[in-house]
């Protein structure tokens, strides 16, 4: 159920990039693409009511694989976070580059391309 | 004398001489040329010595269910030598042709980024890493199109950054149900060990093809790519992004071969 509503999420943010017209509402929509990703990605290693993956001695260790918590996905999110960080940079200064040459945010006026 | 000890090296150069470059902007403009020049040509000779060398690289001493294997296999021996040689070959073509843009050392930073990233996602064995390389050079290849700073050229790049952050974001998706099947990254260990008669792994696999196939603009998706492969204006420059795309295309077949087996 809860899988579903990320989902959810993601196709919410691929609605807002194929419709919006503005550029900063589709990087907002990227964004929320993005999060709804690493929300999911997040729920896969959680347990409820689970410990924290540290082993202290070996008699934890059979504990551990069967109580905790799955730290790979949240080490692999980090990541991920901060990719998404890099790329959301990159295309809010190219927005403000495009603001600057067309006077405009409307992804309909910016049109000297063809096609 | 040439073994699989070289391996990282391929990953190394590049990502060393993108940022080694723009300390000798301001002092010595010639060096610039030759450092990127002879970082290339190495490569390039590295990459045909270590043709038909085949083996894994364990990083850090790792074994390959808990660290990041980097393999050299008959494939990714033939992805090093085809992107290596284009690498040159631009570099040589670009060292008169970018003298009217400025600051010419940051567009040596971001190819050689690009080629990193592209090296990486030829010779890495695990999946997360292969995304992580990826992301690399698809950023700097992004910037590489909007360089020019022209209306169209930074239109171009705009275009080309949604496409491929849509892209990204469903081969992620696609990793994250591979690993909720497998509890496993490593490319050799997901093949073993995935069951392709579950349909969490056929929708794994939707969500890959649909992610490389984005990003390689194969059939069902390639309308974007007209208008920003054919107009990226330097023809160096095009080279590389139309290497770029042949690679990740040769990779829509990867998660289908090696990880998906033949009753897929």
């Amino acid at each position: 159920m809860i899988y579903s509503l990320c989902l959810v999420l993601f196709i919410l943010g691929l609605y807002c990039v194929l419709t919006k017209k503005n550029l900063i509402k589709i990087i907002v929509g990227l964004v929320i693409m993005d999060n709804a990703v690493n929300l999911f990605f997040v729920l896969l290693g959680y347990r409820t009511n689970g410990t924290v993956p540290i082993i202290t001695n070996d008699a934890e260790k059979s504990m551990i694989m069967q109580h905790s918590v799955d730290p790979i996905p949240q080490a692999l999110v980090l990541t991920s976070i901060v990719i998404s960080l890099g790329i959301l940079a990159l295309m809010v200064s190219l927005a403000i580059r495009l603001y600057e040459k067309y006077g405009t945010f409307d992804i309909t006026k910016i049109r000297k391309l063809k096609g | 004398m040439i073994s699989i000890k070289f391996l990282p090296l391929f990953v190394i150069i590049p990502l060393g001489s993108a940022f080694i470059l723009n300390i000798f902007e301001r002092k010595v403009k010639l060096l610039t040329d030759l450092i990127a020049s002879i970082a290339t040509g190495a490569l390039f000779v590295l990459s045909i010595l270590m043709f038909g060398v085949k083996g894994n690289y364990y990083v850090g001493g790792w074994p390959s269910q808990f660290g990041i294997t980097l393999v050299i296999d008959g494939l990714s021996s033939y992805m090093l030598v085809t992107i290596n040689m284009i690498a040159f070959i631009a570099i040589l073509f670009s060292i008169n042709y970018m003298e009217k843009f400025t600051f010419k050392s940051r567009y040596y930073s971001l190819l050689f980024l690009m080629l990193a990233g592209m090296n990486g996602v030829s010779i890495t064995g695990d999946i997360f890493n292969m995304y992580v390389f990826l992301e690399i050079a698809a950023i700097a290849s992004y910037a590489l199109v909007g360089y020019g700073g022209k209306a169209e050229e930074l239109e171009a790049s705009f275009k080309y950054a949604v496409m491929g952050t849509v892209s990204s974001t469903l081969i992620l998706l696609g990793i994250a149900l591979v690993y909720s099947q497998t509890s496993a990254l490593n490319m050799a260990v997901i093949g073993r060990n995935i069951n392709t008669s579950d349909s969490l792994s056929i929708l794994a696999l939707i969500f890959l093809f649909a992610g490389f196939g984005l990003k390689a603009a194969v059939v069902p998706f390639h309308a974007w790519k007209g208008t920003t492969a054919a107009l990226s204006p330097k023809p160096a420059k095009r080279n590389i992004r139309a290497s770029m795309l042949k690679l990740s295309e040769v990779f829509i077949f990867l998660p289908i071969t090696a990880i998906f087996r033949a009753e897929v």
